[in-house]
């Protein structure tokens, strides 16, 4: 019996020295979301109502998963996760919203900042991450108190703007390694969303210092990454750290014919684009497309537009573009060949490719009149296949493994 | 006007009241109706318009008399006081000829009697403006205590109000001015800021649609009408909250035998800088020092609104025709706050405003023009000019702080980044005929038809715009017989209804900015009603009626409004089948009114984002509603007069199975209110200080039930969005003396937060003086 309660003691006094330990070291960074998926849906945009979008985190989920236990956001969105949190931030409404996730997964909102016009946002420790405003300011916020650290200005990347025309930084790419922070720049005739400059332009950001570093520019084709930020899907890093960027000239409408779309190169270590690399998406034969996720091997996928979905029944390109995942060769700059079980995807409601841990396949959506759904793509098979339809387009997912 | 609430008698024995109806030139006039208000009892007069009116021995009447209200198609209503004495004489009445002679036999909403109680084989509802007339209040005040009536409010003065009849609203209602729809009816850009003075009644028809309107309305008609002349000579006054002047002017008068001349005109200017924020308002909140939400409690600050309007007419009528000429000028200028479906979304410096330079009139047969056909033309030209501006780079917060410079100009999107400096031109043409036959004293065939045109065109300085002209027309012809068997017990109404519209569109495509030159649109689309109304007793009536109507896309629709809705020529009609059933019963002074609606509709033309840079409307809901609504009138220990009503309404979103919103089968459309109700209070007092004077208070509470901002089926409970429950308290007190008339009231008395349209937070509590001085009487 005496041994019973001593070993009844240890046990309590080894436990509470565990829950010490934790308490001397905490990071929001040590998760209860790993091999969780956290998504969001667009919903609505019917019966005169503005569309809206549906939060959730699965770890399982069925055929069809509903919005029955989602949280209820009024507008569209990016996602990042870090840690048991989810930072929410909507593409137009003024407040960047943080979730704790709880054990069941259900969602408690903690923490909201005031931040308009928010393009992007990414997190890179527990101490720091950064908010993407396209009206072209960069803010640096401390993901543990939720707070703003400070605000960096890219006023100076405006000197291109006359009164009508605008510029828009859609998309930030933080290269990990050295926390340089690549931001696409695009000048942008506001109506109609048609560009207004022939040329790639890329602002560099030290994420350490904070100090904004220069623009980049290369004129062999325009409009880099995505104009709204989806987790970096315009830019892709490789195994060698190399980051490749794709120009969509045009993402799908107003595509400027006299320049072809095309994939450019930041090699690793430096903060310049490789003058020496330039795959021609027109040239290969894949023409206008969007987004990039390398996949190791000198191979990436890309969204492909597909001409013949495009026109309405005024010949007149719409934002709606059909689009669909083609596999290509980075080191040989050729199409390797067009994924098969996946139809298209429209532009509106974000294009991405989450890569799962094995690198052997990614996730993707496939958003669409005919369905809203999460496919699965085997690297190695080039074929794509429905994991599950979604209730809602998918706007934004995070995998957490 | 004198007032029933003094000393009461009964009948000894049953009693009839017998007399004549006739015209100024001793005419009979046949199918006059006669109504006791004091009993609610009411009879047609015959074909040589002789009428009967049955009192049993214990109905109720004050001693001082006996107020008979007499209306006739074409001719002014007349109260007259009958007293003991003269029961047993008989009555001679004579009416006179008012400007429109081809209303259709209504009660007015002056009388005294129940407002539930109507012939009419429509469903309709009489809204009484009687006293809301002295009163600081608005057509919005007159239809949100009415059941089956809901109004979508916009905050403050200037907001965007909607009307939601019977679960149906915005563009699917049309408001009529005086049988003009109201946009062609020079009285300015909203009905909200005429006052109310201005009207005789306000009549809502819920579902079948008379055929005179020559509309396309989808789910009603609010029809306002001036043409009682009581009402048109008073001058008023109004100071409120929130910096808040109103004034009126209305003035007829007698130009020999054969002339009117009148004038309406109205001012009114507010800051509408009443408190927004805090409480369960989550949309007004500023960030402190380290960016994270602050919610706070602040005033409007950007949000003032200013109207006038100068109305002219000029009437005449003969023995042959009469007619009426009007002119107006309106100008309207509104700052706006925030964007209006995301609050947190503040504007500091954008506003719009609004011109309207109109003429038209009418021209009808008169009195003697013959006794089976009648006929009349309603027309209008108006010249609107339509500008926003919002151009600037800077960006406040609900402090009024600057606190930030934006790129690129325009407020309203926020970070988007689309200023504007756009200006509409618009011309629109308005022209209504009809012609009644009188087949005999039983039955009426009455034809409308009705153009309007639309023709416009966009200045920009941020984009380039056609310059040509689009244009849009719409016909909606109509033809109806209106037949009454067992001796008038039974009424009823079959109508055929015809739909065309083609237009142009020359303006440019959002996306491409090439020219939709030649992109020619046009469809027909055709409908059908039927109402019955049976009399069942003197106290009950029972309805029903069924209309498959049309609505065609507004020009708005078509063409865009220039600012935040670009051209389509994708849009079909919008199509609706409704189903009315009434019942309505009067047991001594109570009378219980129910109506259970049902409406299916098709292809709901709304305005979606889905191209965020060319919003467009489409056709893409289908919608199930079905609803009941309750309204008892009932005097309480002699002293109060009680109107309560609730209604409850069951709108289900029905997307195709094609459509790739399936998921939402079936669900509750979201941002719609689904069950809300009134209780009024009234009691008068004569005399009070003299003879002359009369005094009334009143009490208001409207109700409504929280609801759903968005999908009821997506989402936790506990993250919906939800417009919350709430109750909303007004006191109103008038004084009338002599030609006098003074209000002083309290709107939302207990300052309550108050939300309707996209959680638009409206004003709290606000005190209203009003001073109403009648001229010429």
């Amino acid at each position: 019996m005496n041994k019973l309660y001593q070993l009844i003691i240890i046990c309590l006094t080894l436990s509470l020295t565990s829950c010490g330990d934790d308490d001397a070291s905490p990071s929001i960074a040590d998760n209860a979301l790993s091999g969780t998926y956290a998504m969001l849906t667009n919903v609505g945009e019917t019966a005169g109502v503005q569309g809206n979008s549906f939060l959730q985190v699965l770890s399982e989920y069925d055929s069809t998963v509903s919005n029955a236990t989602a949280t209820e956001n009024t507008n569209k969105g990016t996602i990042e996760t870090y840690g048991d949190y989810i930072f929410f931030a909507p593409f137009f409404s003024a407040d960047v919203k943080r979730y704790l996730v709880n054990e069941d997964h259900s969602l408690t909102l903690d923490g909201e900042l005031v931040l308009p016009g928010v393009a992007d946002i990414a997190v890179i420790s527990d101490t720091k991450g950064f908010i993407l405003q396209n009206a072209f300011e960069l803010v640096e916020f401390n993901p543990t108190t939720f707070t703003i650290t400070t605000t960096i200005s890219l006023q100076q990347f405006n000197d291109k703007i006359t009164e009508f025309p605008f510029s828009r930084a859609g998309e930030m790419f933080i290269r990990e390694s050295d926390n340089k922070i690549f931001i696409a720049l695009n000048y942008i005739e506001n109506m109609t969303f048609q560009h207004i400059d022939d040329e790639v332009a890329i602002a560099v950001v030290d994420g350490n210092t904070n100090e904004v570093e220069k623009r980049i520019t290369d004129d062999r084709s325009y409009s880099p990454g995505m104009l709204i930020g989806s987790g970096g899907q315009g830019f892709s890093i490789d195994e060698n750290n190399d980051i490749y960027i794709s120009c969509s000239a045009g993402y799908g409408f107003q595509a400027n014919e006299l320049k072809s779309p095309g994939i450019l190169r930041i090699k690793s270590g430096t903060t310049e684009i490789d003058p020496d690399y330039f795959f021609d998406l027109n040239a290969a034969g894949v023409g206008s497309s969007v987004g990039i996720l390398c996949i190791g091997g000198n191979e990436a996928y890309t969204f492909k537009r597909n001409l013949n979905q495009i026109n309405d029944d005024f010949s007149n390109v719409t934002i709606a573009a059909a689009h669909r995942p083609v596999k290509i060769n980075l080191s040989t700059k050729s199409l390797i060949g067009e994924v098969s079980g996946y139809a298209y995807t429209t532009f509106l409601n974000g294009i991405w490719m989450k890569p799962f841990n094995d690198g052997t396949k990614c996730y993707l959506p496939l958003n669409s009149d005919d369905e809203n759904a999460v496919y699965e793509l085997d690297f190695t098979t080039n074929v794509a296949t429905k994991r599950y339809e979604t209730i809602g387009a998918v706007i934004s997912m995070e995998l957490v493994q | 006007m004198p007032l029933m609430l003094g000393s009461i008698s009964t009948f000894a024995q049953s009693i009839s009241l017998k007399g004549q109806v006739t015209d100024t030139t001793s005419q009979p006039l046949a199918f006059a109706l006669v109504i006791s208000e004091a009993t609610g009892s009411y009879v047609t007069t015959d074909s040589v318009g002789l009428f009967q009116l049955n009192f049993k021995s214990d109905q109720r009447i004050p001693l001082e008399g006996m107020v008979l209200s007499v209306s006739c198609l074409g001719y002014a209503t007349q109260q007259i006081t009958i007293r003991h004495e003269h029961f047993e004489s008989f009555q001679s009445i004579k009416l006179w000829p008012k400007p429109s002679i081809l209303e259709e036999v209504v009660v007015t909403a002056k009388q005294k009697v129940s407002l539930l109680l109507q012939p009419q084989a429509e469903a309709v509802s009489m809204v009484s403006t009687e006293h809301l007339s002295v009163n600081a209040a608005n057509i919005n005040d007159a239809l949100q205590y009415s059941s089956g009536i809901k109004v979508r409010l916009g905050g403050g003065e200037g907001g965007n109000n909607q009307y939601m009849i019977n679960g149906l609203s915005g563009n699917t209602i049309r408001i009529y001015w005086d049988d003009i729809p109201f946009e062609y009816s020079g009285y300015g850009k909203m009905p909200v800021n005429i006052p109310l003075g201005f009207a005789s009644s306000v009549n809502v028809y819920k579902g079948v649609l008379p055929v005179r309107f020559g509309a396309d309305a989808l789910g009603g008609v609010i029809e306002m009408k001036s043409d009682n002349a009581n009402v048109n000579n008073q001058i008023t006054y109004e100071h409120a909250s929130f910096k808040t002047h109103k004034a009126s002017l209305a003035l007829s008068d007698s130009i020999g035998q054969k002339w009117i001349l009148g004038m309406n005109a109205f001012f009114t200017s507010s800051a509408n800088n009443y408190y927004v924020g805090k409480g369960n308002n989550t949309q007004v909140f500023v960030a402190d020092e380290l960016g994270r939400k602050q919610f706070i409690r602040v005033r409007n600050f950007h949000n003032a609104f200013q109207t006038y309007l100068l109305r002219p007419t000029l009437s005449f009528q003969n023995n042959k025709i009469k007619g009426k000429a009007w002119t107006s000028y309106a100008s309207l200028k509104k700052e706006i706050q925030h964007n209006r479906f995301d609050p947190t979304i503040v504007v500091g410096e954008a506003f719009w405003t609004d011109e309207k330079w109109a003429l038209g009139g009418r021209l009808e047969s008169g009195p003697s023009a013959g006794d089976k056909f009648s006929w009349l033309l309603n027309y209008s030209y108006t010249y609107e000019k339509l500008h926003l501006i919002d151009t600037s780079k800077k960006a406040y917060n609900w402090k009024a702080a600057l606190i930030d410079y934006r790129p690129v100009g325009g407020e309203i999107l926020n970070y988007a980044a689309r200023p504007f400096n756009s200006i509409y031109y618009i011309d629109k043409y308005f022209l209504n005929g009809r012609l009644i036959y009188t087949i005999n004293k039983n039955h009426h065939w009455i034809t409308s038809s009705t153009l309007t045109v639309n023709r416009r065109r966009t200045v920009d300085d941020f984009r380039n715009i056609s310059t040509t002209p689009s244009r849009y027309m719409k016909i909606v012809a109509g033809t109806s017989l209106k037949s009454k068997f067992l001796k008038d017990k039974l009424q009823n109404i079959v109508s055929l209804k015809y739909y065309q519209y083609t237009g142009q569109i020359a303006e440019l495509d959002g996306i491409t900015a090439e020219p939709l030159d030649n992109a020619k649109i046009d469809g027909i689309s055709a409908g059908c009603s039927e109402a019955i109304s049976l009399r069942m007793s003197d106290r009950s009536f029972l309805k029903a009626s069924y209309e498959y109507a049309t609505r065609l896309p507004d020009p708005n629709e078509i063409l865009g409004n220039g600012f935040f809705s670009f051209p389509t020529i994708k849009l079909l009609p919008e199509r609706s089948h409704n189903l009315n059933l009434s019942l309505t019963h009067q047991v001594k002074s109570w009378v219980l009114a129910t109506n259970f609606f049902y409406r299916k509709t098709r292809d709901l033309i709304i305005l979606l984002g889905t191209d965020f840079r060319n919003p467009t409307y489409e056709n893409r809901s289908n919608v199930v509603t079905r609803g009941i609504e309750f309204a008892f009138d009932f005097r309480l220990f002699d002293v109060f007069q009680t109107q309560a009503n609730i209604t409850w309404q069951d709108l289900r979103y029905r997307p195709d199975r094609s459509d790739h919103d399936f998921f939402l089968y079936n669900d509750q459309l979201p941002n719609t209110p689904y069950l809300f109700a009134n209780f009024s209070l009234e009691t008068k007092k004569e005399a009070l200080f003299n003879e002359e004077d009369q005094a009334a208070l009143r009490y208001h509470i409207h109700y409504t039930h929280e609801y759903f901002l968005l999908w009821k089926s997506q989402g936790t409970a506990g993250s919906k969005n939800i417009i919350p429950e709430q109750w909303i308290h007004q006191l109103n007190l008038t004084y009338r003396h002599q030609n006098f008339s003074y209000a002083a009231e309290a709107h939302n008395l207990f300052n309550s937060y108050a939300y309707d349209h996209f959680m638009t937070q409206l004003p709290g509590r606000s005190f209203h003086l009003k001073i109403t001085r009648q001229l010429f009487n």
